[in-house]
């Protein structure tokens, strides 16, 4: 601002002023509030990311009272080699495929079911349903593994009973991608009360005017469907898709109890073969350069629906 | 007498934005100052920057010969009431009241004839124990000003306090707050972007455009003379008739040309350029019906396109070439009617002369 | 299924239908709740009548051994202590945390705003087994595995970013110009905060109070890579039944009904808050 010099009596804050200025200012406050969120960040947050770069860089077990040997990519390129861990990458998408889509699925039929105006008990029916969300995983899939049976589980008898089977199976021995479907069921069991009530809440925050708009325009139910509702509620869809996909990227608790990864590693999914390697194997090396990977594949997913949310507008 | 507020040459820049271009002006005590603009005109970041909740870049704001530019809002003394009331939501209305009072110590039996003694000057006596969300909005606005009243600040701030209310209640709130302010004397700025708040309620107005003031004085001086274009338009109801074109003298009869249209002027004071912008406010004009044309008038005659009434008065569109239109405020009791042809002309001294490019006021006719 | 859309159509039409829906929804809810009620009733018999083929029910033969069973066992008494404090704990410090930093975040203007929040949303979304690793060397050399403390601080650092992002959308939603008014009736920034704002935004507090509770009472990953005997918790227990080679399943039953109680309870109970807080937080994504 040349102007404020060449005018008399324009008085710039001196040093002193601004100090002053900062310690009473917004900033600082705002610093202060922050202040244990932003330390817990950078000390549990980014210097933990980057140490285990470091720590994947070497060839680190901590049940061997040796010290790390530095490998160089050695871990990533062993990663490529070990045929459970490529598998368990294929077997993840499979999974995350189908809990995604089961979840989005049945859980947007739920939310028009319960969006109708002329139906009561609706408070009832989300009370039921948090019931299977509150339950921690591990104890879904305790409950799962129950009905599962393979001597005693109640499935087994309702499809004899059906005539499906002809005698009591042992569902996780056979076929992996059996077994990841009926771990994916426990999953979407658990999980698709959460899109409900997202999707409850983004149906509910659709205008009635434009339905009405729309109705004077002689649209049709299932056209209203597809020219109002989805397109109203196309942020809603989007963040339960990017959740869902990140817990199925996730998933840990319900397969480690169902199945524990087998028998043979063919229910392996790939956060598993993680904990196994880093924490039952204490490989914390070679568990922190498939952490990396895993990290990226979310991120890749994350950063991947973002795009799409920016062309949305 | 010292100015009881003074506002020293600030400036505040929002990233590249000048908000607030050097501006002063002082406040006598007791004294009711406006600041008038548009928006975005920088009117409401002067009143934060005088309450302290905004910093300038540069200058001061001095209270009482103190400078307290670098004073916290919270330890300023003023009082301010926000255009959306800013109530806090979870009190009630005497908690509202009482809130600045707790902060600063008051014992609770002084808080709550306080309370009362303001509560009965506003009328809301009855609502003490409601909340906000209760409150109808002329409700809130008084709580709100009551909410200043209370501390007996040494300079009441308002930020467009009438603006959420509607129509009739405005009217009602606006005579009520000038009988406040005389009542008990209290030194007022009041931030606004209706021009008939401003000079309803102010002692003086300060007109700011674009960060800067361009003009300031009483309501009724800015009014008969605006030292320039954007303040002559800025002022009036139905705005001010301006019409560029060019002084010129026609078989010795003085007028000003504009796109076609002639208009008769008792004379052209010397020094004046030939071009120019003119200026009539509309309850100036002065109209005849064609043909009993008196000398020195108009040369044409102009068509009305449209009449509106509003009461007492009645505007008249008149159309004077190129399609430009000029109204004129006449008294109900004289019969226009559409498409009559009218001869238009401006009494002696009421012309105002503005300069075609520095807008500046150069005089009248 | 038709549609569900606001304007109503025909009575004679609705009937139908609106019975349809009604008995899909009945049909859903029993669905979801079956397997709940199944492992209760599970619980409460005999070992033999859980071995039978077809599986049986026995009203009669309800009993409580199983639980008595649970009970007597210190591993598990110890755990539900573990769990208990834990989950106050950590729960408590992710309040202190996240409050003032999710009022930051939603109310206050700041350098480095967008990349604050941009690591606290890569935090949420980061895998917990990428930080863990790094997490469980650091621990092991401040002697912080297998302790109350160490979980407690683990889940402050997996939540606490949750709950900023969930309290700011409940800040951020408040009037404005509440803070400017507060300053100056001549209150302190820190004052505006915690008498004006902060008894607003209750529920946003409640909501991330709960979110934060569900999510580390039935967290299963982070005490089952740090803890091994002294700080072992009810999902760790939980699960170790499930790697029995022979299953006991009334004692598993009440397990996982014992350590799903609380968590239900607590969500049944402050529904309302549980359900804005896991809208707001992920729809303001």
């Amino acid at each position: 601002m040349p102007r404020a010099a060449a005018r008399a009596g324009a008085r710039r804050p001196s040093r002193l002023d601004r100090a002053r200025r900062w310690f009473a200012s917004e900033q600082l406050f705002a610093l202060l509030l922050i202040g244990p969120m932003l330390a817990i960040l950078l000390i549990f947050g980014a210097f933990p990311i980057l140490y285990s770069l470091v720590v994947s860089l070497f060839e680190w077990k901590l049940n061997i009272p040796r010290p790390p040997v530095f490998t160089g990519f050695g871990n990533y390129l062993r990663l490529f080699s070990d045929p459970v861990f490529v598998s368990s990458l294929g077997k993840t998408l499979y999974y995350s495929v189908l809990t995604v889509g089961g979840t989005v699925a049945l859980g947007l039929v739920i939310a028009l079911l319960l969006d109708r105006d002329d139906i009561k008990g609706r408070g009832l029916v989300l009370a039921a349903l948090i019931i299977p969300w509150a339950v921690p995983r591990v104890v879904g899939g305790l409950l799962w593994k129950w009905i599962y049976d393979g001597n005693y589980g109640i499935f087994n008898a309702v499809l004899l009973q059906l005539g499906i089977i002809d005698q009591y199976q042992w569902w996780f021995g056979q076929s992996p991608w059996l077994g990841l479907t009926l771990v994916g069921l426990t999953q979407i069991w658990r999980d698709t009360p959460f899109s409900v009530m997202l999707f409850l809440a983004g149906l509910q925050s659709v205008p009635v005017h434009l339905h009405k708009a729309a109705m004077m325009d002689g649209a049709s139910g299932l056209q209203r469907f597809r020219f109002i509702t989805l397109p109203s509620m196309r942020f809603v869809l989007l963040a339960v898709v990017v959740l869902q996909t990140t817990w199925a990227l996730k998933t840990f608790d319900l397969v480690y109890v169902l199945t524990g990864g087998g028998p043979a590693n063919k229910t392996m999914l790939t956060y598993l073969y993680v904990y196994r390697q880093a924490f039952s194997y204490l490989d914390v090396g070679y568990g922190s350069a498939m952490a990396y990977v895993v990290t990226l594949l979310v991120f890749v997913v994350a950063f991947g629906y973002y795009r799409i949310a920016g062309r949305m507008g | 007498m010292e100015p009881k507020l003074q506002v020293v040459d600030i400036v505040k820049d929002f990233g590249h934005t000048l908000a607030v271009d050097h501006v002063s002006f002082d406040v006598a005590v007791a004294e009711f100052v406006v600041l008038l603009g548009a928006s975005g005109s920088g009117k409401s970041t002067t009143l934060n920057l005088i309450a302290g909740l905004e910093e300038p870049a540069s200058g001061d704001i001095v209270l009482h010969g103190r400078r307290i530019t670098d004073v916290p809002p919270n330890r300023r003394g003023m009082a301010m009431v926000f255009q959306n009331y800013a109530l806090y939501p979870h009190m009630t209305v005497f908690e509202n009241l009482t809130f600045g009072l707790k902060i600063s110590h008051v014992p609770s039996d002084v808080q709550a004839i306080r309370a009362e003694r303001t509560a009965r000057i506003l009328g809301i006596a009855p609502l003490m124990d409601r909340k906000p969300g209760q409150l109808s909005g002329g409700q809130q606005q008084r709580v709100a000003l009551g909410r200043a009243i209370i501390r007996e600040p040494e300079v009441f701030l308002l930020d467009e306090p009438l603006s959420n209310l509607d129509a009739k209640l405005r009217l009602q709130m606006r005579g009520e707050l000038k009988r406040l302010h005389l009542e008990l004397e209290s030194t007022t700025i009041y931030v606004t972007h209706d021009q008939v708040e401003a000079m309803t309620l102010g002692d003086k107005i300060i007109l700011l455009r674009a960060g800067r003031i361009t003009a300031q004085g009483s309501p009724q001086d800015l009014y008969d003379h605006p030292p320039n274009l954007y303040t002559a338009d800025f002022l009036g109801s139905p705005p001010i008739n301006l019409i560029q074109g060019e002084f010129e003298t026609h078989a010795g009869r003085p007028g000003f040309v504009a796109g076609g249209a002639r208009f008769a002027l008792p004379h052209i004071p010397p020094g004046l350029p030939q071009a120019a912008v003119i200026g009539v406010r509309p309850e100036d004009v002065e109209l005849r019906a064609d043909g009993e044309r008196a000398p020195g008038e108009s040369s044409a005659a102009h068509t009305v396109r449209l009449i509106e009434s509003v009461g007492p008065d009645q505007y008249v569109h008149i159309e004077i070439g190129d399609q430009r239109i000029l109204i004129a405020r006449r008294p109900a009791a004289e019969r226009w009617r559409m498409n009559d042809r009218v001869n238009v002309s401006f009494p002696a001294g009421k012309t105002h002369v503005f300069h075609s490019e520095h807008e500046t006021n150069l005089g009248t006719i | 299924m038709t549609i569900a859309v606001p304007p109503r159509a025909p009575r004679r039409h609705i009937r139908i239908d609106r019975l349809l829906c009604y008995g899909a929804l009945i049909g859903i809810v029993a669905l979801f709740l079956a397997p709940v009620v199944w492992i209760i009733i599970t619980s409460f018999q005999p070992y033999a009548l859980l071995t039978s083929v077809p599986p049986k029910i026995d009203l009669r033969a309800v009993e409580i051994q199983n639980y008595k069973d649970l009970l007597g066992d210190a591993i598990f008494r110890r755990a539900f202590v573990t769990t208990t404090v834990v989950t106050f704990g950590a729960t408590l410090m992710v309040l202190l945390v996240a409050v003032p930093a999710g009022y930051a975040v939603g109310r206050l203007q700041f350098h480095g705003k967008a990349s604050y929040l941009f690591s606290i949303l890569a935090m949420q979304f980061g895998p917990a087994i990428a930080f863990l690793i790094p997490l469980f060397i650091m621990m092991r050399r401040f002697g912080l595995v297998d302790t109350h403390l160490g979980l407690m601080l683990v889940f402050l650092v997996f939540v606490a970013p949750v709950g900023v992002w969930l309290l700011r959308g409940f800040f951020e939603v408040l009037p404005p110009h509440l803070e400017r008014a507060a300053r100056i009736d001549g209150a302190s920034r820190f004052r505006a905060f915690y008498q004006v704002i902060l008894p607003l935004a209750t529920a946003g507090v409640w909501a991330t109070a709960i979110v934060a509770f569900i999510g580390i009472w039935g967290d299963l990953l982070v005490p089952l890579a740090l803890s091994f005997s002294r700080a072992v918790t009810l999902t760790v227990v939980a699960s170790a039944f499930a790697g029995e080679q022979n299953v006991n399943y009334g004692g598993a039953a009440a397990a996982a009904v014992l350590s799903a109680f609380p968590s239900v309870l607590l969500a049944l109970i402050f529904r309302r808050y549980l359900v804005r807080g896991l809208t707001e937080g992920a729809i303001k994504q």
